[in-house]
């Protein structure tokens, strides 16, 4: 049996395999074949933890398991006290712009930011009022005032200051301003004005535009812009330190849609962004920051459209010459997921079979000459050469197992004989080709 | 000639293809052969072949007068007869729509043995040594007939090599008219009458395949033009080797059919090349010829599949099992079901790495937090904030249990959900809260940090406008003293 496995995340492990997504609770049940990953990154949070910056480049094929791999970390790192955000490159976001497109991917790092207790994202407000908390008690104790009374009014210039004060130790670039927007939430908390403490949280997420609307609704007279949302990003995970939160972690995914921009100088100017940022973490620039990208190795090693062809990054990214299959270096920034072997996808189905059996409190008859077999019709199927992925693998034979348990006397070969393969990537991953250079 | 060709009346001939008995006209012009009792000219070309091509008594009579010069092709009987009914029906032609201008001849043959006789012999008319020479030209000027009927037959039976038909009378004058009145107009009506011939039956095509050992590669050119599915072109290559069957370039058909074939159907391909290759086994000299690189490249794309086949063909070469090669030639391209296989010690390899891992996930996913998770000391950078959330003692043993560390807000919070039935409405939360002169949010994220540990979970949610507590879960708060 497995160890330590809890009836919900057998659950939820089972539930959301069969729909195809990574489960939300009891990943680590199913990391087979990750290992030196998982030690990877557990090894990374801990650098993290301890002040360092890193930025790691996570770069399969579609179906290899960026996404499990993200999600997995996302579980870990929200245990170890760190506050994660997630976020997709899309066609309408990027890390450079000069139209609005980075304060779009900024503002979708600020909706989805989480926390243990906030998973699901959205805590951002949640952060602002527990850093305001720290200080509201930290400015009663150092000027005697009892709690209760120092959120009355006659000390709210009192508090204002408190927060200015702690905002500029805290922060550098942008500093005044985004303590101004804090001092003004807590005014609206003061004085009860709801609009005035959303206005704050508005600017704080990036979504005015217009200056002359901030400086009207909340008296600041900058607002977050494609050119300063990366110190904002560096303020608020000051902030989160301060708060006594590990570091700041920010998933970006699909980041295929870097490699997509037509443009070739603004795909470029991405691409110089990616390297300041990753010079910033390496160089001490900044702490407890922990940024990672997704990406198909297309988008790392394509010379012509790839992160290869900015030399600057092909000369830090590129792989240990000496790393071969068997000898893996996972201390460098890019991690390469290779696809799981028959003998680790035998491992995981068995260990699945093990967390439905658990699951559904049954006995399936199923043994490991038919898992083998299962994986051989698998992998013989049309098309399994070009599409097959785990995530269908793992589909199929959680749906074979819900029929048998359902149906015992059903013919296992004539099931596995049912099965076919799909093409389910993007259609746009397939015409990557095709993309007007501009 | 006279023409005694008598027709039965009472069958009526409906095939279009009635033979039609030649009118020779002056029956006087065609020498009588002596009558017999016996039948010494039974080797004559007439006699032998009256019956078999139903030929009329002028016709058997103008035959015997002729010879064959034989040769290997018309020494094939079936050639034989092909070439003499396009004789007769070439010499019907002549008779019927060559008609010479002046009149004064029945035929233009008639007219052109008087133009040679006069021009090459200068005998007087009706000499004796006129007479007869008349009638030996005649009989000469047939035979350039016949010859240029043989070559129509070989052309039509795909025989290149062709016979001399150089007429022997070289007189400008004579040529001249010989070529105007009877070649030029006969080579109109051969071509056209080409169909007439009949196919080369199936022994004739095996004689004639292999006297002409190239005779194939025209039919062969033409099953390539023809081309339209694999099974077709086997099917036809088959037929034309079948015919090649005595042929010692036979193997070359199957070679240069693979080939071919190999930009079409490479399963095809690779059969007919093993079917070359047992030829080339069978003949007197095994050439064993390589398909060139473009062909391999297009029959192989990966070197699996080419040492695979080489591997077939040594096999064929050893155990020479025809139906076996052919039959693992037609697997070469099925996709190759992938074994998969199991390797004990791997699993156990995995196993043991991913139970280690499981376990070390486990530990930090599982671990129990002895200090608030935003505990000021943790902050290293001397920022030290504590939250110091008015507490109550209380005096009296709590109903949450201890290790929670709930404080007196928190407790009371709990007990309002209570007392709401765990639903409260977030408006009139936050009024309470503001009573407090606490945060909506941080309130609840404290109360949810508190419990996590112990519920593995968050135990105040969202849902719509409302915040709830799953009652399962509060029931684990409490003491159960």
């Amino acid at each position: 049996m497995i160890d330590n496995i809890k009836p919900k995340e057998a659950t939820s492990i089972i539930n959301s395999l069969v729909s195809g997504v990574v489960p939300k609770i009891g990943v680590q049940h199913i990391t087979v074949g990750r290992s030196d990953e998982v030690n990877a990154f557990i090894g990374s949070l801990e650098d993290v933890k301890n002040g360092l910056s890193l930025v790691k480049f996570w770069i399969g094929d579609f179906g290899s398991g960026k996404s499990f791999m993200l999600h997995l970390l996302n579980t870990v790192a929200l245990k170890q006290k760190f506050v994660v955000a997630n976020a997709d490159f899309t066609p309408d976001n990027r890390l450079y712009a000069n139209d609005g497109k980075s304060v779009i991917l900024y503002s979708a790092i600020m909706d989805n930011i989480a926390i243990q207790t906030k998973p699901e994202g959205g805590a951002l407000q949640t952060l602002l009022e527990k850093w305001i908390e720290q200080v509201i008690s930290k400015t009663a104790e150092e000027n005697n005032i009892p709690l209760m009374e120092i959120r009355n009014d006659q000390y709210l210039e009192l508090i204002q200051n408190s927060i200015m004060k702690t905002m500029n130790e805290i922060t550098e670039v942008g500093g005044f301003d985004f303590g101004s927007a804090i001092v003004k939430y807590y005014e609206g908390y003061i004085k009860g004005d709801e609009l005035l403490r959303r206005n704050a949280l508005k600017w704080l997420k990036g979504e005015y535009t217009i200056k002359t609307e901030a400086r009207r609704d909340l008296g600041i007279r900058e607002i977050i812009n494609d050119s300063n949302y990366y110190d904002m990003l560096k303020n608020f995970c000051k902030l989160f330190v301060s708060m006594g939160y590990s570091g700041f972690m920010i998933n970006l995914d699909e980041a295929i849609n870097l490699y997509k921009i037509s443009v070739s100088a603004s795909r470029e100017k991405n691409y110089e962004k990616i390297l300041s940022i990753y010079n910033d973490c390496f160089q001490g620039k900044v702490s407890n920051l922990f940024i990672n990208f997704a990406g198909t190795k297309e988008f790392l090693e394509n010379e012509r459209r790839g992160l290869f062809s900015y030399q600057a990054l092909k000369s830090r990214l590129e792989g240990n010459k000496f790393e071969t299959y068997e000898f893996r270096d996972f201390a460098q920034p890019v991690i390469k997921l290779m696809p799981l072997n028959h003998n680790e996808i035998f491992v995981l189905l068995k260990k699945l079979k093990l967390i439905f059996d658990f699951n559904y409190k049954t006995e399936l008859n199923i043994t490991d000459e038919e898992i083998s077999a299962f994986m051989e019709e698998m992998f013989n199927k049309p098309g399994a050469a070009e599409f097959l992925t785990p995530r269908e693998v793992i589909r199929d034979f959680l749906n074979i197992l819900n029929i048998i348990r359902q149906n015992p006397d059903v013919d296992k070969g004539r099931l596995f004989g049912d099965i076919e393969i799909s093409d389910e990537r993007p259609n746009d991953l397939i015409l990557l080709d095709s993309i007007e250079e501009l | 000639m006279q023409n005694d060709n008598t027709i039965d009346d009472s069958i009526i001939d409906v095939s279009g293809n009635r033979e039609i008995p030649i009118d020779f006209g002056n029956i006087a012009s065609v020498p009588d052969s002596q009558s017999n009792t016996y039948d010494p000219d039974s080797w004559k070309i007439g006699q032998k072949y009256t019956r078999k091509l139903s030929l009329s008594e002028a016709q058997t009579k103008m035959l015997d007068k002729m010879s064959f010069s034989g040769n290997v092709f018309n020494e094939i009987e079936y050639c034989k007869v092909q070439i003499l009914k396009q004789f007769i029906r070439a010499v019907e032609y002549l008779f019927e729509h060559c008609i010479p201008v002046n009149k004064s001849y029945s035929t233009v043959v008639d007219e052109l043995s008087e133009i040679i006789v006069c021009l090459r012999y200068n005998y007087r008319k009706d000499s004796l040594n006129y007479n007869y020479t008349y009638e030996s030209v005649q009989t000469e000027i047939f035979n350039h007939i016949l010859k240029l009927c043989e070559n129509n037959v070989r052309d039509v039976y795909g025989i290149k090599r062709k016979i001399n038909t150089d007429f022997n009378y070289n007189h400008p004058d004579i040529l001249h008219q010989y070529n105007r009145k009877v070649v030029s107009k006969l080579q109109a009506f051969l071509t056209e009458n080409q169909h007439q011939i009949l196919d080369a039956d199936y022994k004739t095509n095996i004689i004639l395949n292999e006297n002409n050992t190239n005779r194939w590669k025209t039919k062969f050119d033409e099953i390539k033009e023809d081309y339209s599915n694999p099974l077709a072109f086997e099917r036809e290559i088959f037929r034309l080797t079948e015919v090649n069957i005595k042929n010692p370039s036979a193997d070359a058909i199957f070679f240069e059919a693979s080939k071919f074939v190999a930009e079409h159907d490479k399963t095809c391909a690779l059969k007919l090349y093993i079917h070359y290759l047992d030829k080339d086994l069978n003949s007197p000299k095994f050439d064993q010829r390589q398909l060139n690189k473009t062909v391999q490249k297009s029959l192989f794309s990966t070197k699996e599949q080419l040492s695979d086949f080489e591997k077939i063909l040594s096999e064929f070469i050893t155990d020479r099992n025809l139906d076996n090669a052919i039959e693992k030639a037609n697997l070469l391209y099925a996709p190759k079901r992938k074994r998969i296989t199991i390797d004990p010690e791997a699993i156990k390899n995995i196993q043991a790495l991913d139970s280690e891992t499981a376990g070390i996930l486990g530990q930090i996913l599982n671990e129990e937090e002895s200090e608030d998770s935003v505990n000021a000391e943790e902050v290293s950078n001397q920022q030290e904030v504590t939250i110091t959330i008015p507490q109550i003692q209380e005096s009296h043993s709590s109903k949450y249990l201890d290790e929670l560390n709930l404080s007196a807000i928190q407790k009371e919070i709990l007990d309002l959900f209570e007392k709401q039935s765990f639903n409260i409405l977030q408006a009139d939360f936050e009024e309470f809260i503001k009573t407090k002169g606490l945060f909506m949010g941080s309130t609840i994220d404290s109360i949810n940090e508190s419990c996590y540990e112990t519920l593995d979970d968050i135990l105040v949610e969202e849902e719509d406008e409302y915040f709830i507590i799953n009652t399962n879960y509060y029931k684990k708060l409490l003491n159960n003293d």
